[in-house]
């Protein structure tokens, strides 16, 4: 699966590190930009007894490769799914590609945006061949049967992983790492404009972290923006061009990971003062927890 | 192959069972044009009942993610038993009479655990079992109080309420059945469509959507043409039970879990099944004069392969 039309969009512009008390850097590229992948605007959403978003405003660029992070709570997972219009804001809207969000029909969506959940689960032991063939769905009419260049993209997503070797396997006989594989070759195999991914690496050794950090980057090289939930901010810094920092419902930071990961702004939103340093191939900042 | 095997197994099983079924009778193995005449339409009513139980009964474990979720659980085949208490009890018996009661109950049952299971204009899959369960025992209930009332009738509503395909079929009931086959063979190629969103579904409902799937849409679908169907089945051949449940367990074990298999073949299958049945019961019937009810031979076959699939699951 490949893209003629490389879209990768670094950001060149130094962005501000906002304290808690200026939140107005949220108002930051709002609407009518025609270039926005997202433009998010004045989005209000609650669950059953605590209101999460309260007019939250941000847009997030077209093959952006942007990560939300933050700590426990503070709404990351609820983004993304609005994001994917899985779940249904309570006010405000979101624009995708200049049409609102709720615009869309579902399988129109899903030609455009996947989406990666935390953990998934199978009633049926599907082979994992036929799990990521389900990628195509949003291609194919109702009595369609799948072509033999949808299983040609099915198993060339799962080469790109290296999990050739589980196409027959039952899905769930297999470990959750290697399921949360066959959920992101799915994902690829629909050919989105977008990959929302949440918390994607939470089951996986670091050889398959590597692998699938690796293709993200790959992917957004060819034009695919991936917008993706994380808890491990050296990993989100060392792959993203622009860091969401999430807490308590509110955007409190945005900006490149470079400018974001500093001893102070990890303190002041997850409450522990982290040592500073560097990675050691790309240069990139990165922080580590003082345990003693 | 072991599924293209399954495929000529079930064909050429159900061939010669209609073919034993047409030709069985007191006199032994005979056919003729007026043994077929009479024969037919018990076959076709067979046959219908059985492929229409294990159909839905598979869109609906596909649907509600629960393996052991059978038709009856959406409250429709109460609603039927209501209305056939109901045609008894009123003396309205005619030869279309009672299916038009059964018919009616079944609708009026869906509508119940439609209205029930929306909350804030949404329908989950836990609503639906929830409503369906509670308006199934409701149903059993007006069930029961029709039953008191209606004395006379007893034996005839049990009768009725555990299925059978023996039905005396005039002119008119024949036609009706027919047009009612034909709308029902339309119902069940509806759900046929939606293979591939009932496979997709047996993932996580956020990851379902995001692949295209209107969930919700699938579920009213789903929901709507299943408690019709099985209103139609009911209607004609009273509430058989364990097809519904067992069959599509069966299927899934030699096709594998793709509804693009799984649906047509517990068709097959469900038809093999209550044609074996029916000709047991025709044989014991013969042997004893007495009649049972096909929910006699289905459960007695039914539990043990349900009691199989639990011990596997568990284990």
């Amino acid at each position: 699966m490949t893209r003629n039309t490389p879209r990768n969009t670094p950001r060149n512009t130094p962005r501000n590190t906002p304290s808690r008390n200026t939140p107005s850097r949220n108002t930051r590229n709002t609407p009518t930009n025609t270039k926005s992948g997202f433009v998010v605007k004045e989005l209000c959403f609650s669950y059953a007894k605590k209101t999460l978003f309260e007019r939250l405003t941000v847009s997030i660029e077209r093959g952006e490769f942007c990560s939300v992070v933050g700590p426990n709570g503070a709404g990351k997972s609820t983004f993304v799914k609005l994001l994917a219009r899985l779940l249904e804001p309570s006010a405000g809207e979101i624009i995708f590609r200049d049409r609102p969000l709720s615009f869309y029909r579902r399988k129109e969506l899903a030609q455009r945006i996947a989406y990666v959940p935390q953990e998934s689960y199978f009633a049926l032991d599907f082979t994992v061949i036929e799990t990521v063939l389900q990628g195509r769905h949003p291609y194919l009419k109702p009595l369609e049967r799948y072509h033999s260049s949808d299983y040609e993209m099915a198993r060339s997503a799962l080469d790109r992983l290296q999990i050739s070797k589980l196409a027959e396997k039952g899905i769930n006989n297999i470990s959750s790492g290697e399921r949360q594989l066959a959920v992101i070759a799915r994902s690829i195999v629909q050919e989105p404009s977008v990959i929302l991914l949440d918390e994607p690496l939470n089951h996986l050794d670091l050889f398959h972290q590597q692998q699938v950090l690796t293709m993200l980057l790959e992917l957004n090289r060819e034009g695919v923006g991936v917008v993706l939930v994380a808890h491990d901010l050296n990993q989100a810094a060392l792959v993203s061009q622009r860091m969401l920092v999430f807490s308590e419902g509110k955007l409190v930071e945005d900006g490149r990971p470079e400018a974001l990961l500093r001893a102070d702004i990890v303190q002041r939103h997850w409450g522990v003062k982290p040592l500073e340093g560097r990675h050691p191939e790309s240069g990139k900042p990165q922080i580590f927890l003082p345990i003693s | 192959m072991r599924s293209n095997l399954g495929w000529i197994v079930l064909v050429v099983l159900l061939a010669g069972l209609s073919l034993l079924a047409l030709a069985f009778g007191p006199a032994g193995l005979t056919l003729d044009s007026q043994i077929l005449a009479s024969r037919a339409p018990r076959l076709l009513l067979t046959i219908f009942a059985g492929g229409i139980l294990a159909l839905v009964g598979a869109a609906l474990q596909g649907l509600l993610q629960n393996p052991l979720v059978d038709p009856y659980i959406i409250g429709s085949s109460s609603g039927a038993g209501v209305g056939v208490a109901l045609s008894l009890l009123l003396g309205w018996t005619s030869v279309i009479g009672r299916p038009l009661f059964a018919f009616a109950g079944a609708a009026g049952a869906l509508f119940l655990v439609y209205t029930l299971a929306r909350m804030r204009g949404r329908m989950s899959r836990l609503s639906l079992i929830l409503a369906g369960v509670a308006v199934s025992f409701v149903g059993s209930s007006l069930v029961m109080v029709l039953m008191v009332l209606s004395r006379e009738q007893l034996a005839q509503i049990i009768y009725f309420l555990m299925g059978s395909t023996k039905v005396v079929f005039t002119p008119t009931k024949l036609w009706v059945f027919a047009g009612s086959a034909v709308v029902s063979l339309g119902a069940a190629g509806w759900l046929l469509s939606r293979w591939r969103s009932l496979d997709i579904l047996s993932t996580n409902i956020e990851a379902a959507e995001s692949l295209g799937v209107d969930t919700q849409k699938l579920t009213t679908e789903v929901f709507v043409l299943s408690a019709l169907l099985v209103g139609v089945v009911v209607a004609f051949a009273g509430a058989i039970s364990f097809i519904g449940l067992v069959v599509p367990h069966i299927v899934r074990f030699i096709f594998g879990p793709r509804h693009l298999k799984v649906l047509p073949a517990s068709f097959l299958a469900g038809a093999v099944l209550l044609v074996a049945s029916d000709l047991c019961l025709r044989g014991f019937a013969m042997a004893t004069g007495v009649d049972l009810p096909l929910s006699v031979v289905t459960t007695l076959f039914g539990v043990p392969v349900f009691l199989y699939i639990m011990r596997r699951r568990l284990a």
